[in-house]
């Protein structure tokens, strides 16, 4: 907001209106003849020659009588400059003479010096009116010049109502003038009367357009001598009689104003969010004094600064931002103390001041200025005011002094925020009262960030835990299991966000496997695996390589959705563990950094366990249907059988226990030769499934106590035992199994041979 | 009404020096003079007792001395000052036979016949010179008539005029 205005010399001088120095240059007409009640009288003397006397002589003396006429008045008057000069062409506002003519800021007072002149040989009772143009309001006459109570260098019409200026009131308006020279009236005192009174006239300059021309003239009511009637009836200054004498008020504005800084566009310029163009070596750009990694765009046609800050990586405290401002006035301005402040949109001061140089404003914001040269003053309304200094300006040159705003408000990050604006304005202090001659903005556009489990509200995501958000799958082993994701932006500029995610999964064999988060949806592409440090949940930390996505630009105030985090289990995920998606999203431009980890996986069971008994007569039994099939046998015969238990699901199988015979029914141990039964047991694991500790294995003869073999071999049946049963069980670690703690591993084949002779 | 300083001098008894009726009488009187214009003639018209007059009003003021005695009276001289406020302008009416008017500059101590003239002292080409220069008539400041003879009887009457300043 910029005000047009005319141009003003020197302010301090003219504004009070200047009281003369020495006496006015105007002359008492020398014609106006002695003054009136003075008694003219006259005697004449003659001598002679006594004649009684000696001839000769001139002793003989008689006088005559005394003859005597009173002179009356013959009166004149005129109102006129101090320096004389008044005439029909001072009798408009446009012949005002130059030492008459001021430029004055609208409300403030113009006062000007005339002096009445008694051109008559009477006292005169001059009556003062006045003539004006354009629109000024009370005219007023003071005796002496107006005085400036509150010592501001300007008078305001306010300041008029004082009682150091009322008492300059001429009363009546009317002014007596004796005439020049002695009054005859009074009897042993010679006067040296002037014949001249000074007077002011003092009104306030109206509220017009800065550029018009107002003004006004004293006119006098005075005694003026009339041949033909031989009196001294009133008469009235005119414009061509007697004369006006105009004044001229040119009504005047400051030009202050108040702008962004004109910014060599850089070469390198700083990143800005997208969307926000930057063109290296076109576009004005400049970085925050106080951080660097904050752009600022002043836009000097728009009067506008915008700043994209980025988060600060903590959102309790407030986040802020310096402007760099300039100030100026014009090459035929005079010296100015500028005040700075935060205005409303009339210019007028805003929020609450807080005496030390800050402003709060509504919302929690906090303005503040800084740089060198900016010293707090007081204004006209007596409260404090940080202000620059302009020196006068000189022709070609125009006065700017360099300010900083700061610029504080509530933490962004996690709030929908909306721009930060404020209007500062620069008040010229050679105008009266606090309202801006010029403003600017500063913008602050903050940014902010959600990310967690899609929703089907626009601009949330789903809090976790609430009806709807339902962020635990199952899925086997192998499957891909996929969670829908949103990124809100409620941030003042658009972003691009980096996607990362990744599961750690314990196989079946012990070892852990970290998968990546595959990310796709609306323009989402893949970047170039990182490597990350991720902790294992049984302690320690394994390094991996992490595929980061890319998403495309949100807009402010706008919504990323469903994007698609999915999660394959490898083929080893051991059945029963709940898995936690670790997820991390990160604004690109603002660093907002946020992670979701309520996204789970509960891998299910995939696979069987199966027991099968092959047999083989006086030869190994074949583990496949041959094996299966039914046989004969003669007493003497070696009969082998071969029991088979696989575990071919993804987690072990607990409380297992492979028991031969199922029943004392199918027991072929009631028809083995005694002392003939052998057997042996073993654990295999499909290929590529061993664990990283092997399994050990026990064995039960008869129901008695668990027995281990290691990791597999011979079960010892001591001689002269009638073998009724065998059990056998795998166990992990250094324990001994009991009845319910044993295991068949994930993958594995248990083997029990069994050997005997048919009697 | 303050008198002017030389008639301080001229207030005295008129009956000091001489034994009985003074031989001659001395009247003073004033009138104002008006210009008129009648039928397209510009006239003078004097009003005479004027109670009051107004700058730049012309005056009359005529001295008449009447010898009331016996015989003749010699070197009678009328002195009459020019009243403060008011400037010299010319006789009035033609000087009559036998009667010599003087004019004072020095408030009525002196008299000369005029032309009377005066020393003034001014600056030519840098050097002081003396010049002699003549009065004129606004600045005397008395007039004295002197009649060489005024037989017995006889009247003779003088007068100036002076504007009223």
């Amino acid at each position: 907001m910029k005000v047009s205005s005319r141009i003003l010399g020197l302010m301090a001088a003219l504004a009070a209106g200047t009281a003369l120095a020495g006496p006015p240059s105007v002359t008492v007409d020398p014609n106006k003849g002695t003054n009136a009640d003075t008694v003219i009288s006259n005697q004449a003397i003659a001598t002679y020659e006594d004649p009684t006397g000696t001839p000769g002589n001139t002793s003989g003396s008689v006088t005559s009588n005394i003859v005597t006429t009173t002179v009356q008045a013959k009166a004149a008057f005129n109102l006129t400059y101090t320096t004389g000069g008044d005439s029909a062409t001072t009798s408009t506002l446009a012949g005002a003479p130059a030492a008459y003519q001021k430029e004055v800021v609208a409300g403030q007072v113009a006062s000007f010096e005339y002096v009445a002149v008694n051109n008559g040989n009477s006292t005169q009772t001059i009556t003062l009116g006045s003539q004006q143009t354009g629109g000024i309001g009370t005219i007023k006459f003071y005796s002496s010049a107006p005085v400036d109570p509150n010592n501001d260098g300007k008078i305001t019409g306010a300041e008029l109502s004082d009682p150091l200026n009322i008492a300059k009131e001429i009363a009546n308006n009317t002014l007596t003038v004796k005439p020049q020279g002695d009054d005859p009236l009074t009897d042993k005192v010679v006067e040296t009367n002037t014949g001249l009174q000074n007077f002011f006239m003092v009104y306030v300059v109206p509220d017009v357009a800065p550029g018009t021309k107002v003004g006004a003239t004293p006119v006098g009511t005075g005694q003026v001598f009339d041949a033909v009637s031989k009196t001294n009836p009133n008469q009235t200054e005119t414009a061509s009689s007697l004369y006006l004498q105009y004044n001229q008020v040119t009504v005047y504005s400051p030009t202050v104003d108040t702008a962004p800084p004109k910014v060599t566009p850089p070469t390198t310029p700083p990143t800005t969010p997208p969307g926000v163009t930057v063109t290296p070596g076109t576009t004005p750009v400049y970085t925050d004094p106080n951080n660097p990694n904050t752009p600022i765009l002043p836009d000097v046609a728009g009067d506008v600064q915008k700043a994209y800050p980025r988060s600060d990586s903590e959102t309790v405290a407030a986040d802020s931002v310096t402007f760099n401002n300039v100030v100026t006035s014009s090459p035929t301005s005079p010296a100015d103390t500028v005040l700075l402040f935060p205005t409303d949109s009339s210019g007028n001061p805003i929020g609450t001041n807080n005496g030390d140089g800050t402003f709060t404003l509504p919302g929690d914001v906090k303005v503040s200025f800084g740089g060198t040269g900016v010293t707090l003053v007081t204004g006209p309304d007596g409260n404090k005011y940080p202000s620059v200094t302009l020196p006068a300006g000189t022709t070609g040159t125009t006065p700017s002094a360099s300010y900083t705003v700061t610029v504080t408000y509530p933490d962004p990050d996690t709030i929908n925020p909306v721009p930060v604006t404020v209007l500062i304005g620069a008040d010229s202090s050679n105008d009266a009262g606090i309202t801006a001659n010029g403003t600017t903005t500063d913008t602050i556009y903050p940014a902010a960030m959600k990310f967690g489990d899609a929703d089907s509200v626009d601009g949330s995501v789903a809090a976790p835990g609430t009806v709807g958000d339902t962020p635990t799958k199952s899925a086997n082993p192998s499957a891909t299991v996929t969670f829908p994701m949103d990124i809100v932006n409620p941030g003042e500029y658009a972003d691009t966000y980096t996607l990362e995610g990744y599961v750690v999964v314990k196989k079946y064999d012990g070892t852990y496997e970290v998968v990546s988060v595959v990310y796709s949806g609306s323009g989402i592409t893949a970047g170039t695996p990182v490597s990350r440090t991720v902790p294992l949940p049984g302690g320690g930390t394994t390094t991996v390589s992490v595929t980061p996505y890319t998403t495309s630009s949100v807009s402010a105030n706008g919504e990323l959705k469903d994007i698609q985090a999915s999660v394959t289990l490898p083929a080893g995920a051991q059945a029963g563990q709940t898995l936690t998606v670790q997820q991390t999203a990160k604004a690109n431009y603002s660093t907002i950094t946020l992670t979701d980890t309520n996204d789970k996986i509960t891998v299910g069971a995939v696979g069987s366990l199966t027991v099968n008994k092959y047999q083989g007569v006086n030869a190994n039994a074949t583990t496949d249907a041959a094996g299966q099939a039914a046989k004969n046998v003669f007493p003497g015969d070696t009969l082998k059988y071969a029991v088979l238990a696989k575990n071919s699901y993804n987690t072990d199988v607990k409380q297992f226990i492979l028991k031969d015979p199922n029943s004392a029914a199918t027991s072929p141990f009631s028809y083995a030769k005694a002392d003939t039964v052998t057997a042996s047991v073993s654990l295999t694991y499909d290929t590529g499934a061993a664990p990283t500790t092997a399994a050990n294995l026990f064995y039960k003869l008869n129901g008695g106590a668990w027995t281990a073999v290691g990791t597999g071999g011979a079960i010892t049946i001591p001689a002269g035992t009638t073998v009724t049963s065998i059990e056998v069980t795998s166990l992990y670690g250094s324990g001994t199994p009991t009845d319910t703690t044993g295991v068949l591993p994930a993958k594995a084949t248990l083997r029990l041979d069994i050997s005997l002779t048919v009697k | 009404m303050k008198p002017p300083t030389s008639l301080l001098l001229l207030v005295l008894p008129g009956m000091g020096l001489a034994q009985g009726a003074p031989p001659l009488m001395v009247s003073l009187t004033q009138a104002v003079v008006r210009t008129v214009t009648e039928n397209g003639k510009v006239t003078e018209q004097r009003l005479p007792l004027p109670g009051s007059v107004r700058p730049g009003d012309v005056l009359v003021q005529a001295v008449t001395a009447r010898n009331t005695s016996g015989h003749a009276l010699v070197n009678v001289a009328l002195k009459l000052p020019v009243p403060a406020s008011t400037v010299y302008l010319a006789p009035d009416g033609a000087l009559p036979q036998g009667v010599r008017p003087e004019y004072s500059i020095d408030g009525g101590k002196t008299f000369a016949p005029a032309p009377l003239k005066r020393t003034v002292t001014v600056t030519e080409n840098g050097r002081s010179v003396t010049r002699e220069v003549e009065v004129r008539p606004n600045e005397y400041q008395a007039v004295r008539w002197t009649i060489a003879t005024l037989p017995a009887g006889a009247e003779q009457k003088l007068g100036f005029r002076v504007q009223v300043r």
